[in-house]
């Protein structure tokens, strides 16, 4: 599905081919757009990608390319976009957002925003240039994952607190089987797995939020670097914070090491554990384990991409 | 959910600090190759430090850090690296761990040497812990992708006939390649050893009846050992470290796993220690470490 042909319906555009694009959007907007189409709806995609110029072969512009070959250039098809996916490269984001000059009205940036804070921070005169007329978010697919949805739905009603008591420890582990490839060393600058550490920040500040007031004070990092480990492609961070009211927040990210994405957040009554990966949440408490949630499919993408299609149509 | 563009400015900010943090002096007392692990409890029995894992792959994947922090301090130190690992199939699932992900060119300067080896041959010359070891522990296919010159796991050639003296010449031998491999210092660089539902640890089972383990106040480091009829095992006949070889040893760590191993491990952590009726025991005495899942510690975990 390169290009769904029809007026009056949502357009999407993501900006980027690569792995984000094939592994993570297309697989939840083939199936938005059945769902679409059995509504009577209309999501028309296309894909951007950056190929040799038309009129010098060695610059290179962005194009969609069509399922016949044909190909537009990206400034030809933009006005006509309702919402804008930047899922390229982490140091280009910016550089693609202001590409985009404020002509779509919803933009999503892949995570993260930037591997730079200066730049991000820039961007937002951007964005405050274009005022109103572009609503930015950033993607951050673990906020969406169906067992941090469930925790979070419990955390903003209430319910957290009087299912594990006043909350004393908060623990989250993010790690993959798989290592850090060859060629992607450059995330590793500093020791600290960037991207996953990010994810896990998210969560912890979007977790905390319902019941903490003030900021996260870290209290200790350890890092173990790629370029010193003897393991193939493994590397791993852990970052110990501590909330204002007190609550001992720790996150573990690494790579090539053991698949486990968990959430605990422990109580003086129970501990709530979420298992990212297959979705379940339990509570484990003197009573025995309670299962709160079973495992379920993930529907990360499918949400971002439907709230980002009515944001867009609010914004009509 | 879609996450407004002002709010995942925090997440970047805590990791920019984090960052910082890491690059500071304190990221220098961590040495590389140790990324940091949660053992979910830590106690200490005698000069024993027990450190318990939610479970059996974060146990597996912490004996593997106890590796490669003793083989990074013996590179440093000595140019090599001299390596006891069980022969039971506990650790299996670390050796495999080991086999694959160590980068192979590493290995050139190990000496991987196995506790106990049974007299039984399953395969030419081999015994069935290294059989094991080569087939499941993955040590066969790591020998064969890197072709190095010489392989750095050293097997005990258990006779498939000829009895006793037979044996002895085998162990002989295997004591021979140790020294060979230690090059003039005392002991290996690490032993790891597993427990026995009876306290044993390598082939160093318990005395019974006056008959005391002639394992115990054996000179060498690897010998052979006898086990009279009663003991009933599968098979009677062994080659085993020594407890001067656990003893003369750098750094000796325990590793075991489920819920099978907790009476045990209750037993030796608890006893008076006492080498002749509770071998593993020993780990008490000397400054030693246990590595193992939870289930293995249910019974001494502290309320």
């Amino acid at each position: 599905m390169r290009l769904v042909s029809g007026t009056g319906g949502t357009s999407i555009l993501i900006i980027g081919a690569g792995s984000v694009w094939r592994g993570k959007y297309r697989p939840a907007l083939e199936r938005l757009e059945t769902a679409a189409r059995e509504q009577g709806r209309e999501i028309r995609v296309l894909v951007a990608e950056r190929r040799s110029s038309d009129h010098d072969p060695l610059v290179s512009d962005w194009f969609c390319i069509e399922d016949d070959g044909d190909r537009r250039r990206l400034d030809d098809v933009v006005g006509s976009v309702n919402v804008a996916v930047i899922a390229t490269w982490d140091a280009n984001h910016i550089e693609n957002l202001r590409m985009l000059d404020g002509r779509v009205p919803v933009v999503l940036i892949e995570k993260p925003l930037s591997d730079s804070l200066t730049e991000a921070r820039s961007a937002l005169v951007d964005l405050d240039r274009w005022g109103d007329r572009v609503r930015c978010f950033a993607v951050d697919h673990y906020l969406s994952k169906p067992a941090i949805r469930y925790v979070l739905r419990l955390a903003r009603s209430g319910k957290l607190q009087e299912m594990v008591g006043q909350i004393s420890e908060i623990r989250i582990s993010i790690r993959e089987e798989r290592g850090i490839e060859p060629g992607r060393e450059i995330l590793l600058d500093h020791g600290i797995l960037e991207d996953m550490l990010i994810h896990a920040l998210q969560m912890l500040i979007e977790l905390l939020d319902g019941h903490v007031a003030g900021e996260l004070a870290i209290s200790g990092v350890q890092t173990a670097s790629y370029d010193g480990s003897p393991i193939r492609g493994e590397t791993s961070a852990r970052v110990e914070m501590r909330s204002a009211s007190g609550i001992a927040v720790a996150a573990l990210v690494g790579k090539g090491q053991l698949d486990e994405k968990l959430v605990e957040i422990s109580g003086n009554l129970a501990v709530l554990r979420a298992n990212i990966t297959t979705g379940r949440v339990d509570l484990l408490s003197g009573d025995g384990t309670a299962e709160l949630q079973g495992e379920v499919e993930d529907d990360a993408y499918d949400v971002i991409l439907g709230e980002a299609i009515d944001v867009a149509a609010q914004l009509r | 959910m879609l996450l407004s563009y002002g709010r995942a400015f925090a997440a970047l900010e805590l990791a920019a600090s984090a960052r910082e943090l890491a690059d500071s002096a304190e990221r220098e007392s961590h040495p590389a190759g140790t990324p940091p692990t949660w053992a979910a409890s830590v106690m200490t029995f005698g000069m024993c430090q027990v450190e318990a894992y939610h479970s059996e792959e974060e146990a597996s994947r912490a004996i593997i850090r106890e590796i490669l922090t003793a083989a990074a301090e013996a590179m440093v130190a000595r140019g090599r690296f001299v390596l006891v690992i069980p022969g039971g199939r506990t650790f299996l699932r670390p050796s495999r761990l080991l086999t694959t992900r160590f980068a192979p060119e590493s290995l050139l300067h190990w000496h991987v040497f196995m506790t106990d080896e049974h007299m039984k041959t399953v395969d030419g010359g081999l015994g069935p812990n290294a059989v094991a070891a080569l087939r499941e522990g993955g040590w066969a296919r790591l020998l064969e992708e890197t072709r190095m010159p010489q392989s750095p796991f050293h097997i005990a050639q258990v006779p498939e006939a000829g009895g006793s003296r037979a044996l002895a010449q085998a162990a002989r031998k295997y004591e021979e390649d140790y020294h060979a491999a230690l090059a003039g210092t005392a002991g290996a660089d690490l032993v790891i050893a597993g427990i026995g539902a009876d306290c044993h640890v390598a082939s160093i089972l318990p005395g019974r009846a006056g008959w005391v383990n002639p394992l115990l106040g054996e000179t060498r480091c690897f010998a052979e050992v006898g086990y009279p009829e009663e003991y009933e095992l599968p098979v009677q006949k062994r080659i085993s470290i020594t407890f001067r070889g656990l003893n003369s040893a750098r750094r000796v760590v325990l590793f075991c796993l489920g819920p099978g191993k907790a009476s045990a491990v209750e037993h030796v952590l608890r006893a008076r220690p006492n080498p002749r009726t509770t071998p593993a025991s020993f780990a008490l005495l000397r400054p030693s470490k246990l590595v193992c899942d939870l289930t293995c510690v249910s019974s001494v975990l502290p309320d």
